[in-house]
């Protein structure tokens, strides 16, 4: 099981404690998990994209290049469905395809659980409610099914390679 | 989106374009030809067609008649959503708005990188949303199938700012009386 599976299925079982005795750490822990699953699951699709996998940990070492705050951009680049570029990418970043339901859904969903997770782990007077880590965790659950799909799009290098230097091709 | 449109309405509060203080919309005079279906970011610059508004001056009972739309200018940057906000809530065709969502919040601040983002959070009523004490798989796909299309018409707003789509429960206060 990769890590990002692990994560996935811890953030499933923290959200699906008893709602009656959960506690606010385990649904704030869940909705980090969510983050971290789908963070983790693209990290290695972009790291298994640009690295060779020898010498042994080369290729862990390119997911620590990934940033957070970046790859927020690129997903709201992609977030779009028909769109037939990403938006704020440079003009010349061509598409091969218009933006699939699927991997607009991924970008949405990656905005979504970033955000979701800041206010998790530092919002301190935030009040989280059960649900709130269950819809979360099933819209990771989305992710991966999406990219099941989406992985062997053409697009879907693209929007890999952005993740990892998008922010160098305005130069 | 048809249907949807970003005409003043009385009671909004707006400026005016050249001139200083805040006024309450009090009467509007809509347009009969309208110039083209105002999006969201004409409606930031004030061009919202050929209409008029009375305007009352916040703290005094003067009125300022016949202004044109073009020149108002809206302080609520969340505006436009909350438009299309309740344009949804009137459940338009093709877009099944799910019952058990019974109110919802807009606030326009940062997201937690900064950027300029408005929050659009439906609030759900848990009695209609849970089946056996917790929310059911079809529930919650339908629930974030809504908000994705929400996401998406937002979007297509053409809004500088950046767009979360949020739910949470709704919270009853305790009714003391009964």
């Amino acid at each position: 099981m990769s890590l990002a599976e692990e994560l996935l299925e811890h953030a499933r079982f923290l959200a699906n404690l008893d709602p009656r005795a959960t506690t606010q750490a385990n649904i704030r822990r869940a909705i980090s998990a969510a983050y971290y699953a789908v963070f983790h699951l693209l990290a290695a699709e972009v790291a298994a994209q640009v690295s060779p996998d020898v010498p042994r940990g080369l290729r862990e070492r390119t997911q620590r290049a990934l940033n957070h705050t970046h790859m927020l951009k690129v997903a709201k680049a992609f977030s779009q469905p028909g769109a037939k570029r990403a938006k704020d990418l440079p003009d010349d970043v061509v598409l091969p395809d218009p933006i699939s339901m699927e991997l607009a859904s991924i970008a949405d969903i990656f905005q979504e659980l970033q955000e979701a997770r800041h206010t998790a782990d530092y919002d301190v007077l935030k009040q989280f409610d059960p649900d709130d880590a269950v819809t979360l965790v099933r819209k990771a659950e989305r992710v991966f099914d999406n990219w099941k799909t989406e992985r062997g799009s053409s697009n879907a290098p693209v929007f890999l390679a952005a993740m990892t230097f998008g922010k160098d091709w305005n130069r | 989106m048809a249907n949807l449109n970003f005409d003043p309405v009385v009671g909004e509060e707006v400026r005016i374009l050249g001139r200083a203080g805040l006024f309450k919309i009090v009467r509007v005079d809509r347009p009969d030809v309208r110039i083209a279906p105002p999006n969201a970011r004409d409606i930031a610059a004030g061009a919202l067609g050929l209409g008029t508004v009375d305007l009352q001056i916040v703290g005094s009972d003067s009125v300022v008649q016949d202004v044109p739309w073009a020149l108002l200018q809206f302080d609520d940057e969340a505006r436009p959503v909350r438009r299309a906000i309740e344009w949804l809530s009137t459940d338009p065709d093709n877009l099944k708005h799910p019952s058990y969502i019974v109110d919802y919040e807009i606030e326009a601040k940062n997201d937690h990188a900064g950027n300029p983002s408005i929050f659009v959070r439906f609030l759900v009523d848990p009695d209609f949303f849970y089946e056996n004490g917790r929310p059911s798989q079809e529930n919650i796909d339908a629930l974030n199938e809504f908000t994705f299309e929400v996401k998406q018409i937002l979007l297509g707003l053409g809004l500088e700012r950046w767009i979360y789509v949020q739910t949470g429960v709704a919270r009853r206060t305790l009714d003391v009386a009964s």
